[in-house]
């Protein structure tokens, strides 16, 4: 039985890493090939990093509310809105960049709150909800800040936030909270229950109205390290215009679809952790290769749109060649 | 009181966007003291045509429940082939010919991955809009923008003309209103927005059905693209970036219901695109910011698509499986 488990452990491990351990060893190699190292010299390794930080946290956001049945356009703007108000209180209060974290998340929490208690008195469908949200929240933080942002380039206690230790810091524990979150609390058996199931969750008693305010907070606590980290890696952030926020959504959709091919074998946590790794790392590798910036966001998207057809027909594609595997055999049974 | 909210709700809904749209215009005239002049119209009417021509199209895809969020990109890469294809000397007509042959063959293919790979159409065309962002980045060529010259702009300024504008928008418009009120395309399309299972077992086939509505809305993509050319000779890789979503919101704001279906009404998309403008008109000429402009028009759409969604509100939160 334990030798069975552990047989299946494995096979799922190893299920798990094939698709990033076989990337960056593609890249690595194309990039041998070309005489090019893989990191730029320098910050290279911060700037990867970084913007795989960028993508865990937009699509921990993303999944959670997609994986509840939920589209979300606004969580660009909440990110964008919790770094101009938390900006300014931490500007005021003379903080470091921890409590800067801290007050980001708070208010983070708040607008996303805020957000899911409109979808909750609204009851309108959430993609309609968030477009109404998204439009508010642009407008909120180019009026707060008067169409200037915010910036903290000239405060050097609050920019250590996106150095290498304090980022890697922030994932750990946001991916032991999340994991705890979803396999050992009420809240995350009952976004299961109601994932699966939305109508039975309910009939038999169970509330869904609060688990998507959690959800919500949860999601806007997410984004708001989204603009934690931006602002301290560019010392800046301007307030965005016209739903231009929403491209916050769409950065994230390629290691989503990667997590979703990988959830049947891995914790859905740590399949977006290796799919935004993974991601990350083909665009670094187009990029180190000489790729236009044009042509990586090409082979991505054409790469998204193949892992989103294969999701959803792969078994069908399966079946079909090893039907026609089952035919050729018995043809020369026959013959 | 809930349920005398319903009674009414119910009977009004469809007459609130038309009401909301006259209060606007009534609200417009008080700002411009009644004397609205030609060139207050044309702005309009310039800012109008575009997006109406893009909702009016969508409206069909929108009836089916679903939605094109690539619509406003594909008019990007619609309108840079048009120029690409201008600049190697198409002429205007073989101009308006390309957009609309590229605008019909992006839904060509958004049909194609919707119905034979049986991809969800918001998801899709979500992964779609970032091919089509890709290819139109690629098109302009590393640049920012791409120009008609301004030596051969002369043909293409001569149907920069509000009276152009109309009768592209009114022709469209009335071609969609038949076909969609009066012909078994429409009527297919709502049962299939409906209940696709209902459509499919009286012998409604969704796959054609899915692919006749994206030739629909192609062909609006490639008009509005023509409109966009003809008043800007130039795209940039900006172009349609947030069109998409600035068409969702016409349409619900018109009083499509998200679910598509039998309350669909092919006016939304019009009647969304013009309350729209004159919000922003409105704001504009008051003065308001930017920023508070823009929030007071998301206070204002969801308000009216709250009271419009009045009638059919669930007891369970509203949600959809995306995967």
């Amino acid at each position: 039985m334990k030798g069975a488990y552990m047989k299946r452990l494995a096979k799922n491990i190893l299920l798990t890493l094939i698709v990033p351990v076989s990337v960056t060893a593609i890249m690595l190699t194309a990039c041998q090939i070309k005489g090019v190292p893989f990191w730029a010299p320098g910050s290279g390794f911060r700037a990867f990093i970084y913007s795989m930080m960028l993508a865990v946290f937009s699509a921990f956001a993303l999944s959670l509310h997609m994986f509840a049945g939920r589209f979300d356009f606004s969580l660009g703007s909440v990110a964008i809105l919790s770094a101009v108000i938390g900006g300014k209180i931490a500007l005021a209060a003379g903080t470091n960049m921890f409590g800067m974290l801290i007050i980001f998340l708070i208010v983070g929490a708040v607008l996303g709150t805020i957000s899911g208690l409109l979808y909750l008195l609204l009851n309108l469908p959430p993609m309609i909800t968030s477009l109404g949200v998204a439009l508010a929240y642009e407008g909120l933080s180019f009026a707060f800040s008067e169409g200037r942002g915010i910036q903290i380039a000239l405060h050097p206690e609050l920019l250590g936030g996106a150095a290498l230790t304090p980022m890697f810091l922030i994932l750990a524990i946001s991916l032991i909270i999340m994991y705890a979150l979803m396999n050992f609390t009420r809240f995350g058996f009952n976004y299961r229950a109601i994932q699966y199931g939305q109508k039975i969750a309910v009939d038999t008693g169970l509330n869904e109205k609060s688990n998507a305010l959690v959800c919500y907070a949860i999601c806007g606590s997410l984004v708001a390290i989204v603009g934690f980290l931006r602002l301290s890696y560019n010392g800046a952030l301007q307030p965005q215009l016209n739903l231009s926020t929403s491209g916050t959504i769409f950065s994230a959709m390629l290691p989503l679809f990667i997590a979703a091919l990988m959830v049947k074998v891995c914790e859905s946590n740590i399949a977006l952790v290796i799919g935004c790794f993974t991601a990350t790392i083909i665009t670094q590798g187009l990029s180190s290769i000489g790729l236009s910036a044009q042509t990586r966001s090409l082979i991505s998207a054409f790469l998204m749109m193949f892992l989103l057809m294969y999701s959803i027909n792969g078994q069908k594609w399966r079946d079909y060649f090893v039907n026609r595997k089952a035919k050729a055999a018995v043809q020369v049974a026959v013959a | 009181m809930r349920d005398v909210l319903l009674k009414y709700g119910n009977k009004l809904k469809p007459a609130i966007p038309f009401a909301g749209l006259i209060l606007l215009a009534v609200v417009y005239l008080f700002v411009t003291d009644f004397h609205p002049t030609p060139f207050h119209l044309t702005t309009i009417i310039n800012q109008v045509a575009v997006m109406a021509v893009l909702s009016t199209g969508a409206v069909f895809i929108f009836a089916l429940g679903s939605f094109d969020i690539s619509l406003g990109v594909a008019m990007g890469v619609s309108v840079c082939v048009g120029i690409l294809a201008y600049n190697a000397g198409a002429g205007v007509v073989g101009m308006l010919f390309v957009c609309l042959a590229v605008g019909i063959g992006v839904s060509l293919v958004n049909s194609v991955l919707s119905s034979v790979f049986r991809l969800p159409v918001f998801i899709m065309t979500m992964a779609m809009l970032t091919v089509l962002t890709a290819v139109l980045q690629i098109l302009i060529g590393g640049k920012s923008s791409l120009l008609v010259p301004s030596g051969i702009q002369a043909p293409i300024k001569a149907f920069d003309n509000l009276w152009v504008r109309l009768l592209f928008v009114g022709v469209y418009f009335a071609i969609c209103l038949v076909l969609f009120n009066y012909t078994k395309i429409g009527r297919r399309n709502k049962l299939v927005g409906g209940s696709p299972i209902v459509a499919a077992q009286t012998g409604v086939s969704i796959a054609k059905q899915t692919i006749i509505t994206f030739l629909i809305s192609g062909t609006g993509v490639g008009l509005a693209a023509f409109l966009m050319l003809t008043r800007a000779q130039a795209v940039s890789v900006d172009t349609g970036a947030s069109t998409g979503m600035d068409v969702m919101m016409a349409i619900v704001f018109g009083g499509m219901p998200l679910s598509g279906g039998a309350h669909s009404k092919i006016a939304a998309g019009i009647v969304g695109s013009l309350s729209i403008v004159l919000v922003s008109q409105i704001l504009t000429m008051l003065g308001v910011s930017p920023g508070l402009s823009q929030v007071y028009k998301a206070v204002l759409f969801l308000a009216v698509v709250f009271v419009a969604s009045l009638s059919y509100r669930e007891k369970m939160l509203s949600r959809a499986i995306m995967f």
